[in-house]
């Protein structure tokens, strides 16, 4: 049995968001088509060995224990580098976009430097975007909506080197003024978009999962379909919420 | 000026309750603020002998029952936002139509608005109780309420006596800062610790050095017996302790409080851990106030829960209990004692994203309801966020054929009577506006009374 090795980033500091939600659904959503997946916690002083894992995700913290986390990355930036260019896939949320970037400026001008797997910086900004938020993605050959709920001072503001995750159809995005959300670098994603994100976002949850087997296998995958009616249901709800003005 | 805003207000207090839901209990004082912004100062002045305020993530409402019961039954006649407004504009309506004969003011208030009132009430004593995890898109971090709190408690008036929970290493360092603050806590909890912090607690560090905490019992979240391994910061000595703890499902629990003047026995109709730190604080303020103890164990013993918190209504032949859980910490006390619970469940949990509710309705992944799924029968889910609930209950591992959605209140009440039998016991866990709705339905099909007609 093919087994996904997933790598959970400092899940006892950046987890505020129902972040173990994303965790579920990627190992749910193998275990129902037969593979199975394998969870490593790391976190901070642990070694990030890049041929380790074939998936690494990041959730969101509160701004003390992103300041802890930053410190920590920096250490595993190299190893983490070596791992996007062998082509593991990457979802890193919330305040996981903001230290993928190359650097993020807070409030008071206090600079602390990312990971640099994505070409962005984030600068904080002076109100919080936030609120429900629906985007249309198209990622490879393939286009879906996202929807999720937003929470950020940092603006967002992408390098030539990556592209957005999706189009903003409601909601704020990477920042006030470009309409975009996320990016994608290679088989990184980073996304400001919690909810927590992949429970009603399976087509994305799929991609990343694709990518992931691709990188266990080194084969092209194709996952079958699965039964997602109450997935479905929710990711329109969330479509139609995020178009009301409240 | 102020005359003619406190007649509009009053006036307007006396209309609301005809206007149905909301009963008018923050109308009224939105309007007087409006009109003269320093009401708020002149109401709180006009009782004689001051105010309690109380704040916390949870149990704000149940500590203000126990405490105003108390005070009552003392003979100390007191005005309290026993409906649960506990927005400023809430507080100024709970004063604006208190009565001649009320002295003192036992009232609740809302973590964010607690330091503006702070300040403009001046309140004789300020309870703290715990700050958990609670809606992200409005509070902001749990972080920034805390500095918030720190800043306040560094500028109360010397006069006013503070009160802190001492197992909240948060709250027990903000009440360090100043002489003479009063500890409460579980002495000894050990019968009823858990062997790791759960999903969802934050300040497991020490508020100190962030060095990560160690504990010699843990309670709910992130409470317990603390200390800090690496800076030597530890729970505070206890002023008033809990001793010999015996939870009863959802009957109730006994314990023991130990304090200088020796030991209480107790035996309380509210269920689970939480409703004994309730208990606890209310016990402390009102012994610290100078009631006879004898007396506020006898209250205590008859004091039942507030509407929909832990309520209990006959629907059908069938037996109805609402816990209202609007956070991961409460939802997790919540499914402590449904542990206790003898036999299989029906379970029942209901989500709005309104603004009372928080529109960001992650926390429900950080609630453990894993560890009561075995325990499940039947499970319905409702409210405009059935759909999250379905998908968090499906990725927990619960049976998808078994997830029963409902679109709409009066169908899930319906549905509930249809797959259960007669006498059995329901459980359901709402969000706060999801709560109101669903006592909305049961006060249509005459199970129950409307809120604002609970308590006095
Ligand atoms: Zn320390």
């Amino acid at each position: 049995m093919t087994e996904v090795r997933i790598c959970h980033l400092y899940p006892d500091h950046m987890n505020i968001y129902g972040d173990r939600g994303n965790i579920s659904v990627l190992t749910k959503r193998l275990q129902w088509r037969g593979y199975s997946s394998k969870v490593t916690n790391i976190g901070v002083g642990d070694k990030y060995v890049p041929g380790d894992f074939d998936l690494c995700y990041l959730g969101g913290g509160q701004d003390k224990d992103q300041n802890i986390i930053a410190l920590d990355l920096a250490k595993k930036s190299s190893a983490l580098a070596s791992a996007v260019d062998d082509g593991v896939a990457f979802l890193w949320v919330c305040g996981g976009i903001q230290l993928a970037g190359k650097r993020y400026v807070d409030a008071s001008g206090n600079e602390l430097q990312g990971v640099g797997i994505l070409d962005l910086e984030t600068i904080a900004g002076t109100e919080r975007l936030i609120g429900d938020i629906a985007i249309r993605s198209s990622v490879e050959d393939r286009e879906f909506t996202v929807v999720g709920y937003e929470n950020h001072i940092g603006q967002t503001y992408l390098g030539s080197d990556s592209r957005p995750l999706g189009k903003v159809l409601h909601g704020y995005g990477n920042n006030s003024y470009d309409q975009v959300e996320g990016a994608v670098q290679q088989r990184v994603i980073g996304t400001y978009l919690h909810g927590p994100l992949l429970p009603k976002n399976p087509d994305l949850a799929d991609l990343i999962l694709t990518w992931a087997l691709e990188h266990r296998t080194s084969e092209s995958v194709s996952l079958e379909k699965l039964e997602d009616d109450f997935a479905v249901l929710a990711h329109e709800r969330a479509v139609v919420r995020a178009g009301l003005k409240r | 000026m102020y005359f003619v805003a406190r007649l509009i207000g009053k006036t307007i207090a006396f209309l609301s309750p005809l206007l149905r839901r909301g009963g008018g209990t923050s109308a009224p004082g939105v309007a007087l603020l409006r009109l003269h912004p320093k009401a708020f100062s002149k109401l709180s002045d006009s009782l004689d002998r001051g105010s309690v305020l109380i704040s916390a993530t949870n149990g704000k409402t149940t500590t203000t029952r126990f405490l105003s019961d108390i005070l009552a039954n003392a003979g100390v006649a007191c005005v309290s936002n026993t409906s649960g407004a506990n927005l400023k504009s809430g507080v100024a309506t709970a004063l604006l139509t208190k009565e001649q004969h009320h002295e003192m003011g036992v009232l609740e208030v809302d973590e964010a608005a607690l330091p503006e009132i702070v300040e403009e009430n001046r309140p004789r004593m300020l309870i703290l109780m715990n700050l958990f995890r609670d809606q992200l898109d409005r509070y902001g971090e749990l972080e920034s309420i805390a500095k918030r709190w720190r800043e306040m408690v560094l500028a109360l008036h010397p006069n006013t006596k503070l009160l802190v929970n001492a197992d909240d290493p948060v709250l027990a360092t903000i009440g360090l800062q100043r002489p003479g603050t009063i500890f409460f806590g579980l002495g000894d909890a050990s019968s009823y610790s858990r062997d790791k912090l759960q999903h969802a607690s934050d300040s497991s560090n020490c508020p100190q050095c962030s060095a990560p905490l160690s504990y010699e019992h843990l309670t709910l979240s992130h409470m317990g017996d603390w200390r800090c391994e690496s800076c030597s910061l530890a729970r505070p000595q206890l002023d008033f302790a809990v001793s010999r703890i015996r939870l009863d499902g959802l009957n109730g629990s006994d314990f023991t409080i130990n304090s200088e003047s020796g030991l209480h026995e107790i035996s309380s109709k509210m269920p689970g851990l939480h409703n004994v730190y309730n208990a606890l604080a209310a016990f402390s303020a009102a012994s610290d106030l100078g009631i006879d103890q004898e007396g506020i164990v006898s209250s205590i013993s008859k004091t039942v829960a507030a509407f929909g918190r832990t309520e209990k209504i006959s629907i059908n032949d069938r037996e109805l209990h609402i816990l209202l859980a609007k956070n991961p910490a409460g939802a997790n006390a919540n499914i402590d004692t449904l542990l206790l619970q003898p036999g299989p469940l029906h379970l029942c949990v209901l989500l709005n994203d309104r603004i009372a509710d928080g529109r960001d309705v992650s926390w429900i992944w950080d609630v453990d309801y894993e560890r009561v799924l075995n325990k499940v029968e039947t499970l319905h889910v409702g409210g405009e966020r059935s759909y999250d609930l379905a998908l968090r209950f499906l990725y927990g591992g619960f049976d998808k054929e078994k997830i029963e959605v409902a679109d709409s209140i009066p169908k899930l009440l319906d549905s509930l009577i249809s797959s259960t039998s007669e006498n059995s016991k329901l459980f359901v866990l709402p969000s706060y506006t999801a709560m109101l709705d669903l006592r909305d339905e049961l006060v249509k099909r005459n199970v129950t009374h409307a809120f604002w007609k609970d308590g006095k």
